[in-house]
């Protein structure tokens, strides 16, 4: 909705590069411009923003433009689009992408990534492709800030689209094209934490580890707890005042309808819920500070995308939640990818001081597991080291760990 | 009125989605027999016209996952007497049912009694989706009138004022007093919310055919809230229908 009292631009000649089109049908509209379909072009559509908003978003998009995170669900701006008479600014020009049917990440995940009617590695990936777009949003020196789940739309595939990209934090060398929106649902306690692309990265963290927490655990908030000490009303409140309830924090329990610990521990590997716990324990959920420790730092798009591709499709059997299998993969050739993610923080060493002190004693760490696939899994991944299991009582380490790392704050 | 059970539907809920309690407090005084030329051209009675406009506040929910799943209406007539058409409810009741209750008009216009009654009906759901552990958005109260109340001032006008202090005051609603029509008594609406904080509250005067519109921002809002945009003030909400 939203006041489309711009008029219409259906019919107008424009300028593209150079070559003149003309703006053909409005498919869409919102609160800064509009879509229009191309003229005798199908695979394009122009996003033509109201006359005040303009001069606003000329630099910015010119600058998107110049630095284009060149992945192809990402729908980012790819030429300016002039008036042809005045050659006036008027929006750019994008990737069509017929996107009718699909769905926002949120309902998406209510609907379609429920625990019972979903494979492990269908909700994984879906993560996972999330977690490369934001890598390869950081990587190009941006960041989203607003991570509504409205701009992340999945179709009947599967597949991820990010749209609405000019609502981003853009840099262009050393100039920064900030965006004041986020969305609360997602936000970390500090918002947006300020207007440097670094504060926005972090908050990017944190946004997307709720949106992985999301699409792995059937739509449920991470802060959304009960108990004695649980915060009623609304979420930003819940948010803001709830402990993270799937570990050992007092008086914060996951709600009833939400997946108990022992699932969440189940379905989780533990990889992944080292990275949750680094997310969303106070620690994590806190903004960092300059020097804090590494390993209480959000963990980054990169590390995701390595948790997420490694797990086992045993059919979320229970034994699989045993927190004696797990996959391990400090092999630095990834590391340094990782590393390479941010200039900023050096994140070398999270995943191996993380797993020697959390994981003592359980992951046997191979290198080179080149003979694990002949053990009990069939993953591609040749990272996947098989472990003793440890059946017995297997909730204790976990535990004892995280009332270490309470003890520390 | 539908309470079949004390829960207010709230055990069937998506807990993933919070609660956006949406409370509607209808004028349905005789005065909304009256006819007036619809967006359409035609003249049709006002009441006729509300009725489309819930029509329209429920097909616009529908067409939204979360505002569906989040949205809890409460209907709450003052014609004649104060009826609770319906206690909240989940919207997608509605939507996925026989949709709103059809409104006759008739009598004085009670409008005082509605208010306090409403917004006491609000504090018990409230509680009820605490103690459900779910996630709820301020509440969206509007209060729609195409008159003056009977009472003006006594103790029946004091309580309606108070009531809306108190849940504006702490955060509780956002609250809405819109006239529509020329005889509407703006001023008597402003008087009604001149003791609460100013974010919290907006009132303002509609044309006579303007039902649509009115139902219209409140599903956009309802909509609006229910994805948690952050609006931090009432007239965030309906700034951009009174310019229109």
């Amino acid at each position: 909705m939203g006041s489309s009292n711009e008029g219409t631009h259906t019919g107008m000649d424009v300028s593209v590069e150079g070559t003149t089109l003309t703006v053909s049908d409005k498919i869409d509209s919102g609160n800064e411009g509009a879509i229009y379909k191309i003229k005798n072009t199908e695979d394009e559509v122009f996003k033509i923003f109201n006359d005040k908003k303009r001069s606003d978003k000329k630099r910015k998009i010119t600058a998107m433009i110049a630095n284009d995170p060149n992945h192809p669900a990402i729908i980012w701006p790819q030429a300016v689009v002039k008036d042809a008479n005045t050659g006036a600014f008027l929006g750019y020009q994008m990737k069509y992408k017929d996107l009718d049917t699909a769905q926002n990440a949120f309902e998406y995940t209510m609907t379609q990534l429920s625990w019972d009617s979903t494979e492990k590695s269908h909700r994984y990936t879906v993560a996972k492709n999330l977690a490369i777009m934001v890598s390869a949003i950081h990587n190009e020196g941006h960041a989203i800030g607003d991570f509504n789940h409205d701009n992340i739309l999945i179709d009947n595939n599967g597949q991820i689209t990010l749209i609405d990209c000019d609502g981003f934090h853009i840099t262009d060398g050393d100039i920064e094209f900030p965006d004041d929106t986020y969305y609360p649902r997602y936000a970390p306690p500090e918002g947006r934490g300020g207007n440097t692309i670094s504060n926005v990265k972090e908050a990017d963290r944190f946004c997307l580890g709720v949106h992985i927490f999301q699409f792995l655990m059937e739509g449920f908030h991470p802060y959304h707890a009960k108990g004695p000490n649980a915060e009623n009303g609304n979420m930003e409140d819940k948010l803001k005042n709830n402990k993270f309830p799937y570990v050992d924090y007092e008086g914060y329990n996951p709600i009833d309808s939400a997946p108990s610990v022992d699932d969440y521990e189940k379905k989780m590997t533990d990889e992944i819920q080292s990275l949750f716990r680094r997310c969303f324990t106070e620690s994590g959920k806190h903004k960092a500070t300059e020097n804090i420790a590494t390993e209480t730092n959000r963990p980054n798009p990169k590390e995701w995308e390595e948790a997420l591709s490694n797990f086992r499709e045993t059919g979320d059997s229970p034994e699989e939640g045993t927190s004696g299998v797990k996959v391990v993969t400090p092999n630095s050739g990834s590391q340094d990818e990782s590393s390479g993610e941010e200039s900023e923080v050096s994140i070398v060493t999270p995943e191996s001081a993380g797993n020697t002190k959390e994981d003592a004693g359980i992951d046997v760490v191979t290198p080179n597991s080149s003979g694990a696939n002949s053990q009990e899994q069939e993953d591609d991944e040749d990272e996947i080291t098989p472990v003793m299991p440890e059946d017995d009582d297997d909730e204790n380490k976990p535990m004892s760990t995280e009332n270490k790392e309470d003890n520390k704050n | 009125m539908s309470s079949d059970n004390s829960d207010y539907g709230l055990g069937q809920v998506r807990a993933q989605v919070k609660r956006v309690p949406n409370l509607f407090l209808l004028d349905t005084s005789g005065s909304m027999k009256k006819e007036t030329e619809d967006p359409d051209g035609n003249d049709r009675k006002k009441i006729e016209q509300l009725n489309d406009g819930l029509e329209l506040f429920n097909d616009e929910i529908g067409n939204d996952f979360e505002a569906k799943e989040g949205v809890d209406v409460s209907v709450v007539t003052f014609g004649g007497g104060v009826e609770v058409e319906q206690d909240f409810r989940p919207i997608k009741e509605w939507v996925e049912g026989s949709g709103p209750p059809k409104l006759s008009a008739s009598g004085r216009t009670p409008m005082s009694e509605a208010i306090t009654e409403g917004l006491e009906n609000l504090k018990n759901y409230k509680e009820s989706v605490d103690n459900n552990n779910l996630g709820r958005h301020r509440a969206l109260v509007w209060l729609l009138t195409d008159g003056r109340p009977d009472n003006t001032n006594g103790d029946k006008w004091d309580a309606a004022q108070q009531s809306i202090e108190a849940f504006t005051q702490n955060d509780s609603i956002f609250f809405w007093a819109v006239g529509i029509g020329e005889e509407a008594d703006t001023q008597t609406l402003s008087n009604l919310v001149a003791g609460c904080p100013d974010d919290a509250t907006d009132v303002f005067n509609m044309e006579p055919n303007k039902f649509n519109e009115f139902f219209k921002l409140a599903s956009a809002s309802a909509t609006g809230a229910s994805k948690g945009e952050g609006e931090e003030s009432a007239s965030d909400y309906s700034q951009e229908y009174k310019e229109e």
